[in-house]
């Protein structure tokens, strides 16, 4: 097989895969369980064949000449593009495990859902592996219109309805500035292919009023699109409307799948300085400074307002924003050790969170209920394991010691203060210690205060192995994190 | 640039070159920039404005003004109106506007590739013969769910 | 290209569309016509992304104006069946009256 071909397997997988779910659903649509069978499967294949693609060594990579591949340089492959690949897939296998009990709980059609699931996460891996503006465009396009579609998925609640609604004018409203910006940036540098802008930024060769609109722009349309600190308001309402598993893959996933954009235009509008180059334009001084404040007050917000909210899966959402803040520090840091610090952050931050969200799934019941922070009150003695493991993701998402959290966010402050942006640090630091209260407060509800409603049934089914999994990977990550670490360090 | 071999190759660039050079060979003999060329067009808006004024101006100014029930009604080719204007449509005919409007975009991409197709060869053709096997597959999911049936 | 009208008039052009589309998303109630001040500003971006390559003699712009639209009419086909389920649920398509996820 030739090289390149090995190398784009996953996208050619997970292509073939999206045509084969939408076959399965028309032919054998009322066969409850041939769509989940067909979309776990093919996500364990494309995640092989990913998996595969990082061990072709980055030299026989880059001796691939780009005039002579038949994606011309519109693609990247293997490094990062891979690995997030094989997250991506691990995120949509761990979301749909639990998605069957809670559809079968909420009687529900399933078969649509994990088309959408394999057209998202067609979305994402597009995104990851985009070398162009146009591959970036269509990336994110497809992630963004499947996500209006599941967040909407119980079409007939109110709730999920209005989440999609706002979800989508919202949405599309970014991805009018995100292709102004972009339209811009190709104006000023005359082409669209992210290293040739690059090149033509290090060589002072564009012109800078447009670029500087452009840059701008696209700023916006990508904080949007990571729910970042002026365009983050629909991040709540959304998450909390939308269907919970849906939730569980969208504030992990696709934020992951957003940060990733953020990282290959950042890479190539923002030339790192590395003592000796040419000085660094004014622009891009600017538009750090300004990612920087972005990020100090999304940190902020998200875990202010999330101190007040009394529903779960609302808290949840806010500490969402909240982490976006923390990992926009990687861009700001814009260094290698950064960029490895989102990847790092970002696998952690997956696992903790799809893992909280999927308690909430697991527990709740139709019409909303048992979402309360009241309803939690003393479920360690009627559910010790979810209690348990509730409480594990808490210690995770509040960044305690020997969890996966707590070293992601060791390596992005560090990265940050080794930029010189100490003052953002501290502003994390203190952000930080303020989610410590909402954060321990539900591990207190669960563990220190009396039932006073009747006990909560749970009914776990495959739900059980998506907990064990991210419980493990919690776990396994925060006390060896060199496993991930070794592994990334090579990326950039 | 990288996306170009994809759809389009020199030879439609200079096309569409040589027609510009046209305009312009045209524009350099009568000695005019193409702004100036664009004046006859204005005119022409001016002069369409002032006429439908005037007009508005003489029949407010020489018109009667007689009112009849005949004259208050809906205008239906001189049929006699039926039910109210504001009527609901069936939701099929939503359905069929939104395939069309899916299935009408996707063309878009193959024009290019049709109008240049012998210079493109082989690897072009079978790239467009996998897109048309996506949207073969979209069209028979919608035929399987129903989305075309009429009744 | 001294004849040509001035890439400026483009760009011009396109803002002026680009802001009409953003003050009617913003000022517009009725979730039809936001949306539809939604597609002007795609439809202003075509144009500059147009413009440029004329200006700059290179199709690439002209090929994502391709996919722009057919983005496009993807995210309106989606858009009109959110906005039919919304109306089936609610009985109306106005976004302020769209509001029980409040904090």
């Amino acid at each position: 097989m030739p090289l390149e071909l090995q190398l784009s397997l996953p996208l050619i997988l997970i292509l073939i895969l999206s045509i084969k779910i939408v076959m399965v659903d028309a032919k054998f649509g009322n066969n409850k369980t041939l769509g989940f069978v067909t979309a776990l499967a093919g996500f364990i294949v494309v995640f092989i064949s990913a998996a595969f693609t990082l061990t072709i060594s980055p030299e026989a990579i880059a001796s691939l000449n780009a005039e002579e591949l038949y994606s011309k340089g519109t693609i990247t492959y293997g490094g990062f593009a891979a690995y997030f690949d094989m997250l991506f897939c691990v995120a949509a296998i761990l979301t749909i495990l639990a998605a069957l009990p809670y559809f079968q709980k909420e009687n529900s059609e399933h078969n649509a859902f994990y088309s959408m699931m394999v057209f998202a996460v067609a979305g994402m891996m597009l995104i990851a592996h985009s070398a162009n503006l146009l591959s970036l465009f269509i990336g994110i396009e497809i992630m963004s219109i499947s996500f209006y579609v599941l967040a909407g998925y119980f079409r007939t609640k109110e709730k999920s309805i209005e989440a999609a609604l706002k979800y989508f004018l919202l949405g599309a409203f970014a991805t009018g500035f995100l292709l102004y910006g972009i339209a811009l940036i190709y104006g000023a540098t005359g082409s669209l292919s992210l290293p040739e802008i690059l090149t033509k930024i290090a060589a002072d060769d564009f012109s800078n009023t447009y670029l500087t609109l452009g840059i701008a722009l696209m700023l916006i349309g990508l904080c949007f699109k990571v729910a970042a600190f002026p365009f983050h308001q629909w991040a709540p309402d959304v998450y909390t409307g939308a269907p919970t598993v849906v939730t569980a893959f969208m504030s992990t996933a696709g934020k992951a799948a957003a940060l990733i954009a953020f990282i290959i235009v950042a890479r190539a509008l923002f030339v790192i300085d590395i003592g000796q180059a040419a000085e660094i334009p004014d622009f891009q001084t600017n538009a750090i400074m300004i990612i920087a404040i972005i990020s100090a007050a999304t940190m902020l917000i998200g875990n202010i307002t999330a101190l007040v909210q009394k529903n779960i899966k609302r808290m949840l959402a806010y500490s969402s924003v909240a982490h976006a803040g923390y990992l926009l520090m990687g861009i700001v840091a814009n260094s290698p050790q950064g960029w490895e610090g989102i990847i790092f952050y970002a696998t952690a931050y997956l696992f903790m969170q799809i893992g909280a969200f999927i308690v909430l799934s697991v527990l709740e019941r139709k019409t909303d209920k048992n979402l309360d922070l009241d309803d939690y009150s003393g479920i360690s003695k009627s559910h010790p394991f979810l209690a348990a493991i509730m409480a594990i993701f808490m210690f995770s998402l509040a960044g305690i010691p020997p969890f996966a959290g707590f070293f992601g966010k060791f390596l992005l402050f560090t990265a940050a203060i080794d930029a010189g942006f100490t003052w953002l640090t501290i502003i994390a630091v203190i952000s930080s210690m303020i989610s410590v209260y909402f954060y321990i407060g539900l591990i207190v509800y669960m563990y220190f205060r009396k039932s006073n409603t009747y006990p909560l049934e749970a009914d776990m089914g495959s739900a059980k192995v998506t907990l064990i999994i991210s419980t493990a990977c919690v776990v396994i990550l925060g006390i060896f994190p060199s496993l991930i670490i070794n592994l990334i360090n090579n990326f950039f | 640039m990288h996306i170009n071999h994809l759809f389009i190759n020199q030879k439609l660039d200079k096309f569409g070159i040589g027609l510009y050079r046209y305009s312009n060979n045209y524009l350099l003999e009568k000695n005019i920039t193409v702004l100036e060329s664009y004046l006859p067009l204005i005119f022409m808006v001016v002069f369409g404005f002032v006429v439908a004024l005037i007009f508005l101006i003489l029949s407010e100014w020489l018109g009667a003004r007689r009112s009849t029930a005949g004259k208050k009604t809906t205008y239906e080719s001189g049929m006699e109106p039926v039910g109210t204007a504001r009527e609901r449509f069936s939701i099929k005919f939503y359905m069929v506007a939104v395939s069309f409007i899916v299935f009408d975009i996707e063309v878009v991409f193959m024009y290019p590739w049709a109008v240049q197709m012998s210079q493109l060869g082989l690897t072009a053709f079978i790239s467009m013969m996998v897109f048309i096997i996506i949207l073969l597959a979209g069209l028979y999911y919608e035929i399987k769910k129903g989305g075309l049936k009429w009744d | 290209m001294i004849n040509a009208i001035p890439l400026e008039y483009y760009l011009g052009l396109a803002s002026i569309i680009f802001l009409i589309g953003t003050v009617g998303v913003l000022v517009r109630r009725n979730a039809i016509i936001v949306f539809m001040s939604i597609e002007l500003m795609l439809n202003s971006v075509n144009l500059t992304f147009v413009g440029f390559s004329t200006y700059l003699g290179d199709t690439a712009g002209q090929v994502f104006v391709f996919f722009v639209m057919a983005v496009a009419a993807a995210e309106a086909a989606i858009g009109l069946a959110i906005v039919l389920a919304l109306f089936r649920n609610k009985q109306t398509i106005y976004v302020d009256e769209v509001n029980v996820l409040k904090w």
